[in-house]
């Protein structure tokens, strides 16, 4: 797996984790969900801000860096297998003519880069999308 | 991506005559053996994973049944998107790595936090062990 805590303390990444009511780029039915707009910052990233969701199970205290940022890594590595936006719907789970997919893409789009430039520049590791 | 086929077969379809049936473990041990991609494996993982439920246990009826629509099949053991696909279904999120011969794969619930990894000599048999373990995980409890 890429190494979400060695990345974290590789670049000495502060992070911020604020429960908010809903994931506006989450257009699935997530009111079992709780969701935090969290900020990482630091190293090549500067109030890199980003939505978490997650079960109360799995996340009791709150989402860590470790944590987020492992799941960003894993939604940016999904976005970036896609093919095209149709691969993209399907992945997500909705039909391809619904507004809220391309919100969704948009903000896929938007943190790909954010993602890879922080995987690119660990300073302690061969870096690279796992 | 859904199957009418195997909806109006399973989950109540008859067992075959002979009791075969193979169940997520089967399923796991299979994919972890696998060292090319198995189209054969595809369809057993379509018709055990591949719908809004998982079917923790089938007789060989969706088996056929899903072969009647083959080219709908994803092909999970070939890696790429098809396992993200499916992992998504479920609720999962899906971490992969590896080269060559050795892939390691982790799924993890987002709603429960249980998680279950998987090593196989092809990516894509990882990424699919990795969420047939979770699913079977999931049933027991």
């Amino acid at each position: 797996m890429t190494d979400a805590a060695e990345l974290v303390e590789a670049h000495g990444l502060a992070f911020e984790a604020h429960e908010v009511a809903e994931n506006p780029y989450m257009p699935q039915e997530s009111s079992d969900l709780r969701h935090w707009l969290c900020t990482l910052s630091g190293g090549p990233v500067e109030g890199f801000e980003f939505y978490l969701s997650a079960g109360d199970e799995a996340c009791p205290h709150g989402p860590d860096a470790a944590f987020a940022l492992s799941l960003v890594i894993e939604d940016v590595r999904a976005f970036r297998e896609c093919g095209g936006y149709s691969d993209f719907a399907r992945l997500i789970g909705i039909e391809d003519d619904d507004p809220s997919g391309a919100v969704a893409w948009n903000e896929a789009a938007r943190l790909a880069p954010l993602v890879e430039s922080l995987l690119e520049s660990a300073p302690t590791r061969e870096a690279g999308l796992a | 991506m859904e199957n009418a086929a195997l909806n109006h077969t399973s989950p109540s379809h008859p067992r075959p005559a002979s009791g075969l049936t193979v169940d997520l473990a089967d399923l796991v041990q299979s994919l972890i053996s696998l060292e090319v991609p198995s189209r054969e494996i595809d369809h057993v993982v379509e018709a055990m994973l591949g719908g809004s439920d998982a079917h923790p246990e089938i007789g060989v009826a969706p088996v056929v049944a899903s072969r009647w629509l083959a080219d709908e099949t994803p092909t999970y053991t070939a890696g790429g998107p098809a396992a993200s696909v499916l992992a998504r279904r479920r609720g999962y999120r899906l971490t992969v790595e590896g080269s060559g011969a050795s892939w390691s794969a982790e799924a993890r619930n987002l709603r429960t936090g249980t998680t279950c990894r998987a090593m196989a000599r092809i990516e894509g048999a990882a990424a699919v062990a990795a969420i047939a373990g979770l699913a079977a995980k999931e049933a027991t409890t």
